[in-house]
């Protein structure tokens, strides 16, 4: 059996990834090892079959298909570009301006409502909206990508839909929602200066999680089914689902 | 790819970004059959190619914004479908066959049997590769990526793009020569 030195270099002088030094090491090889030579010709003979394999055309009608769910897409939800930096700033911005301001609310609520101390979990009291529950119907979607793992909670009561984002780890990632403003309205916090009740009327929102945690919260309209698709960006992965909210 | 198609490319992302979704037809128009055969490669089916292709098209476009410029775009998309890819093919049940049903529409008639054997016993082996070994053979050898593309695709390093490589060779060599294709490597 050759050396694994034997399989790397022959392998590189098939891609063509060989120095000068590292040919002639093979050449020495080559020279003096029988089986090293069988096993080049098999490499060499595996590397001419595959690219024998001849390209295959894709469908005559693809650029069209491709371009009309484009341009579907952009009538359906209209896609915001927007700079990424300034949007994560102001976004951060409110986030934590929310956060300050909601947990000033639940600490005043904790210490004059009594009642409420026993019944705050520890493990949910640190007062941002992402640990805030709606009682209903609750679900759970993983998210798996090569990179992206977590899962969405989907909690639905009444005309109410939460979506809870949880991911693992840390890192920066983008949670973007596409849905028909005639089915859900976007219900960000109110009271927050520079940030209107609905300025994604649109329907596509991109929040980024902080500490590995995100919200969204939906209104119903009207008693149809609802859907939201979701798309989550981390780098260069993507996960995908899109959440069907029956009647 | 060149300066020239990398300028082009940034200019129709430029122009897709200030709202001109029209623009991006050239990438699409551009990259279609590298990115189809890409995927047509890792599922081995056409109709499933053809659809996880329009996707990944589509998931480029909502996510320009995410675009780096001074990246390649065949890269990114490239990255993209093979994301799909290999999420397309784990959604896949374990004991579900994988068909290699993608005889060109345009086949040649005069194709030989011959021909055809070869193209069904490298389809038969690189089917049995994990998604991994797929990935790299795929865009080393159908794609002719280099090594450091195929680590900017699949956001490996240079190093593990090589050690997966020379498993994959490995493996392809090792499973056509143990399924009787000895003749055909060692005698050629």
């Amino acid at each position: 059996m050759p050396e694994p030195r034997t399989f790397e270099l022959i392998q590189s002088r098939i891609d063509n990834a060989l120095d000068p030094a590292g040919r002639a090491e093979l050449d020495a090889i080559l020279s003096s090892d029988d089986e090293a030579r069988k096993l080049d010709a098999d490499y060499g003979r595996l590397n001419e079959l595959l690219e024998g394999v001849p390209a295959e055309e894709p469908p005559g009608s693809m650029v069209e298909a491709v371009m009309a769910r484009v341009r579907s897409e952009t009538r359906n939800a209209p896609v915001q570009f927007v700079d990424r930096r300034s949007e994560r700033e102001r976004r951060r911005s409110i986030v934590a301006r929310f956060g300050l301001g909601l947990a000033a609310v639940l600490a005043a609520a904790f210490v004059l409502v009594p009642s409420l101390r026993n019944s705050v979990d520890p493990r949910h009291a640190s007062g941002t909206m992402i640990e805030q529950q709606l009682p209903g119907t609750t679900r759970e979607i993983p998210m798996r990508g090569s990179q992206i793992s977590g899962t969405i909670r989907v909690t639905t009561a009444g005309d109410r839909v939460a979506l809870d984002f949880a991911f693992d780890g840390e890192a920066t990632r983008d949670v973007r929602a596409a849905f028909d403003p005639a089915q859900l309205s976007i219900e960000l916090p109110e009271g927050i200066a520079g940030a209107p009740a609905s300025p994604f009327g649109a329907g596509f929102v991109s929040v980024e999680p902080e500490g590995g945690r995100a919200a969204l919260r939906f209104v119903r309209k009207g008693e149809g089914a609802a859907r939201v698709s979701l798309s989550v960006v981390q780098g260069d992965d993507f996960f995908e689902t899109t959440i069907e909210l029956p009647k | 790819m060149n300066c020239t198609t990398d300028n082009e490319d940034n200019e129709c992302i430029r122009r897709c970004l200030a709202g001109d979704a029209d623009a991006f037809e050239g990438l699409v128009v551009r990259y279609q059959r590298p990115v189809f055969n890409v995927i047509l490669r890792m599922v081995q089916n056409r109709e499933d190619a053809s659809e996880l292709c329009q996707s990944a098209f589509l998931k480029a476009y909502l996510n320009l914004a995410a675009f780096e410029t001074g990246r390649k775009f065949f890269s990114w998309i490239c990255r993209i479908a093979m994301n799909d890819s290999i999420n397309f093919l784990s959604s896949r049940r374990p004991s579900e066959p994988v068909p290699a049903d993608y005889q060109s529409s345009e086949a040649n008639p005069a194709e030989t049997l011959e021909a055809n054997e070869l193209k069904g016993m490298i389809d038969d082996a690189i089917a049995l590769l994990s998604p991994e070994h797929r990935s790299v053979i795929v865009l080393r050898h159908f794609t002719q990526c280099s090594y450091e593309e195929i680590a900017e695709t699949l956001h490996i390093p240079e190093k593990t793009v090589k050690s997966r490589l020379f498993d994959a060779r490995r493996t392809l060599r090792d499973r056509l020569v143990a399924r009787g294709y000895a003749r055909r490597l060692s005698h050629a």
